[in-house]
């Protein structure tokens, strides 16, 4: 007998529809799985077996093979199991096999017969082909946010057995509760707590308002990651498009979801500087699972200490930092992941980190040299805000000023956002050639200032257009009409300006 | 190839032996002809009435000295040196500075301009590599008024303090003159490159090292000893407790220069030496004018009137009277030492765009120098 199950696995951030045919026919008892499973699905023999039997069913003592067609890609994960285990019932005629044309199944299963959550929901749901789909109940809203009204969250494999079979009663179908926007509470830390520094709180602001990439260089203790980690807290809310990528991504890279199974606030990635290639880039496995910088995507990446990331890394920023996505390619396949993220770089002015002023910097040259040398110009380039965080003042620290706190600033960006939005594009920074040219024209002073600057060399060609995304950012904020004055170019400019120790320039 | 006697070939030989510095070589010439102290260490023979040998040099360095010596080149040993519009100076010429040094080279090497040499008065420039920003905006400032003042200035090239002297002068297109310790043919510290260039191109560049000779520790004090023998005096900007820049002084004092020393805060471990060489009893300098005033010289280019003007200019140039006033704070701010933009913001209580969009104003016509968030005034004084 034949039975065939639609079921998925996950490759990338998408789902890959995969049909599992089981066939039980006569002959040497003896089990055979096809199809390119690697470790992880062939090891589900075993678990299948233990569950059906702990589910008080039947083991066929007959020759069974299954195929997981398409037979040439090559399958990773234990989300097949459930779908083979169905498949292995209903050819084996303990469940009716016409019954599995309307439903298609993921999940992993314990030898208790228990239907256990895998990682990629919303992309394996989004995949199969079944008009009905049986999934974890652990993760089933995550599937409901995908495929609305067809997803029925199944406990155990008895349940599922016995539900098909005579009594027909199946786990009820699961409805989307998708959870409306703003009712997330972010646990992000305030603005307030940061004493002082109104340069970077400035220009943590600009960041977020338009998207541009933003550099600290300063000292230890300066207070650049406490900014960096209130970043997260200044973003608004995801839209519902948007938040639904994201949380395919984190959903692929087996990262935790909220309860409501989408994600509706930006992620904030933090990796450590000693992460490896394919865990920032992605790819590595037959999966291809989403690096750091995809998980990233529609929110903040944070490098903390860039200095001491390896050069190949950094460099592997530069095309998702211009593109938006990154292309993986391996010699079976490639696959393009989405990359479209707020990069938040940290870093000292040398390896001691008391560079800069004061000369009490205990570094060699060469040893300054090499490490300004980490940061290649073209990486430097796309940072459109460059500053410098001193530790503030004693004064600063200890006195009990009132600081702005997240809320305000939020609202702030909000608004800026709002204006970028009448433009077309989701922040400034997005704006292309032609957009700036239209949206960011320049007042005759400002031409000056820039046309100054571009003579002594120190703006390029990418760099102009940076300082006017930025300057337009700015005068968002501040609500100013289209024409960029001076000032706020100038401001924008301001931003860019990199510590002469940082460059290595004497 | 231009004719090269046979005696400077004599010296160019004994410069290319292992191990061979001035020292060694001054004692190896003593008052003969190079070419007859050439031959005989070919020989494997001490010259003649070279008694007491210096320390190291005994008959095994004789033995490896006469190998290098046999196969020598002489010829193309003078090629190497002329290449690129290298020059040889030999004490025989008469452009030759050290007649009566105590130390002098056994040749120089130069490139640019011989007649700075006799320029006077000259004044050396030096300090620290890991200087502050507020020195290297001093020694800028020292480096553009000294060659205001028609002054030469004398500097090593290096990082930091001696790097921002010779830009100071070469803006102002000055007199500048660059001394290294490599070869000629060797950049170093290779950051420098552009204003190693520069000094070739409009000053004069020179060495007593063989063109091909790398950086080597013991190269950078005999350097500040041709510092110190080429100028009238010498300008400390900033010098850690233990830097290479009090050899230099060491070596002024040797040669009866007068050494100036700017003053630094005594919480800054880069104007620790400095404030030393206070205590010891050199004089205090704020600006260019301090040290003219005490070499007894009268600038005749341009004087501290005229920079003035140029500061009152570029004051009532401002494009708008609002900006006057946070321009004035700004200056009184950073007038006394650096300050940071957080500091500005949070006194002058504007927002930060309007600060940092006015300072970039005032870098435009330079009032003031802004680097990473570090603020300081450029030409308050002098």
């Amino acid at each position: 007998m034949l039975a065939t199950v639609s079921s998925a696995v996950v490759h990338g951030v998408d789902g890959r529809s995969v049909s599992v045919e089981v066939h039980v026919s006569n002959g040497l008892p003896g089990y055979t799985l096809v199809g390119l499973p690697d470790a992880s699905c062939r090891e589900s023999r075993d678990r299948v077996r233990a569950a059906i039997l702990s589910s008080g069913l039947k083991w066929p003592t007959k020759r069974i093979t299954i195929n997981l067609a398409p037979s040439g890609v090559r399958k990773q994960g234990s989300s097949l199991d459930l779908p083979i285990a169905l498949g292995l019932l209903a050819a084996s005629e303990q469940i009716p096999i016409e019954s599995l044309k309307r439903f298609g199944a993921v999940g992993e299963l314990g030898l208790d017969g228990s239907v256990r959550a895998v990682p990629g929901m919303i992309c394996l749901a989004d995949a199969v082909e079944a008009p009905e789909i049986f999934v974890p109940s652990d993760g089933a809203e995550q599937a409901a946010v995908v495929r609305p009204g067809s997803v029925r969250p199944a406990e155990n494999l008895h349940q599922l057995a016995v539900g098909l079979g005579e009594a027909d009663v199946l786990p009820a179908v699961l409805e989307a509760a998708l959870p409306e926007a703003g009712t997330c509470v972010t646990s992000s830390p305030d603005l307030a707590d940061v004493r002082g520094q109104p340069l970077a709180r400035w220009a943590l602001e600009v960041a977020a308002a338009g998207g541009h990439h933003l550099l600290m260089i300063g000292p230890p203790g300066a207070g650049k990651t406490m900014l960096a980690s209130r970043l997260a807290g200044l973003l608004p809310s995801l839209e519902p498009d948007r938040a639904l990528s994201v949380t395919r991504v984190h959903s692929a890279a087996g990262l935790a979801l909220p309860s409501g199974g989408l994600l509706t606030h930006p992620p904030f990635r933090a990796p450590h500087h000693g992460a490896s290639m394919v865990a920032m880039v992605g790819g590595g496995t037959a999966a291809m699972r989403p690096g750091e910088i995809s998980c990233a995507h529609g929110g903040v990446l944070f490098l903390d200490e860039l200095g001491e990331f390896s050069v190949p890394i950094l460099d592997a920023l530069r095309q998702p930092l211009e593109q938006g996505v990154v292309r993986i390619s391996r010699a079976a396949r490639s696959i393009t992941l989405p990359a479209n993220f707020l990069l938040v770089a940290a870093m000292n002015p040398c390896p001691c980190g008391e560079g800069g002023a004061g000369g009490r910097c205990r570094c060699s040259d060469a040893a300054r040299a090499r490490y300004s040398r980490r940061l290649s110009g073209p990486l430097l380039d796309r940072f459109d805000l460059r500053v410098e965080v001193r530790p503030p003042a004693p004064a600063v620290l200890l006195g009990g000023g009132k600081e702005e706190t997240s809320a305000i600033v939020a609202d702030r960006i909000a608004r800026a956002r709002a204006v970028a939005a009448t433009r077309g594009v989701r922040c400034n920074a997005e704006l292309s050639n032609s957009e700036v040219e239209r949206w960011a024209p320049l007042s005759a002073d400002a031409t000056q200032f820039l046309r100054i600057a571009l003579e002594k060399g120190e703006l390029t060609g990418r760099g102009l257009r940076r300082v006017r995304t930025v300057a337009r950012t700015i005068a968002d904020l501040r609500g100013d009409e289209l024409v960029l004055s001076a000032e706020t170019v100038q401001a924008a400019f301001g931003l860019r300006a990199t510590p002469r120790s940082v460059l290595g320039t004497p | 190839m231009e004719h090269v006697s046979e005696n400077t070939k004599a010296r160019l030989g004994l410069l290319a032996l292992p191990k061979l510095g001035p020292a060694r070589a001054r004692w190896l010439l003593g008052d003969q002809e190079p070419a007859a102290v050439l031959d005989s260490v070919r020989r494997g023979r001490f010259p003649a009435n070279s008694d007491h040998p210096p320390p190291g040099v005994n008959l095994r360095l004789l033995t490896e000295w006469a190998q290098a010596a046999r196969s020598l080149n002489l010829d193309r040993l003078v090629e190497a040196q002329t290449l690129d519009g290298r020059r040889i100076l030999a004490p025989t010429d008469d452009a030759w500075p050290f007649d009566e040094d105590p130390e002098p080279p056994i040749l120089l090497f130069y490139i640019g301009q011989l007649d700075l040499l006799d320029h006077d008065p000259a004044v050396a420039v030096v300090g620290t590599r890991r200087c502050t920003s507020v020195g290297r905006a001093v020694a800028y400032e020292f480096g553009a008024s000294l060659a205001d003042a028609g002054v030469a200035v004398v500097s090593g090239l290096a990082l930091g303090i001696d790097g921002a002297a010779h830009r100071g002068c070469l803006d102002r297109d000055g007199q500048v003159v660059g001394v290294v310790g490599t070869g000629l043919d060797v950049v170093y510290p290779g950051a420098n490159r552009g204003l190693w260039a520069d000094v070739s191109t409009s000053g004069l560049l020179l060495t007593e090292a063989l063109a091909g000779t790398r950086p080597q520790r013991w190269r950078f004090p005999a350097r500040n000893r041709l510092i110190a023998a080429l100028c009238k005096a010498v300008v400390v900007v900033e010098s850690h407790d233990s830097g290479g820049s009090l050899l230099t002084v060491d070596e002024c004092l040797d040669r009866d220069r007068t050494v100036f020393v700017v003053p630094g805060s005594v919480a800054s471990p880069a104007s620790d030496g400095v404030n030393r060489l206070l205590i010891e009893g050199a004089t205090p300098a704020r600006d260019a004018m301090d040290v003219l005033g005490a070499l007894n010289y009268q600038p005749h280019k341009q004087t501290r009137a005229d920079q003035q003007q140029r500061l009152l200019l570029a004051e009532n140039s401002s494009p708008a009277t609002n900006h006057g006033s946070l321009q004035q704070l700004i200056l009184n701010e950073a007038s006394a030492a650096p300050t940071t933009i957080d500091i500005l913001i949070a006194v002058s209580g504007t927002e930060p765009s309007e600060v940092v969009a006015e300072l970039q104003r005032m870098a435009a016509q330079h009032l003031i120098e802004v680097d990473g968030s570090i603020v300081s005034a450029i030409s308050q004084r002098s």
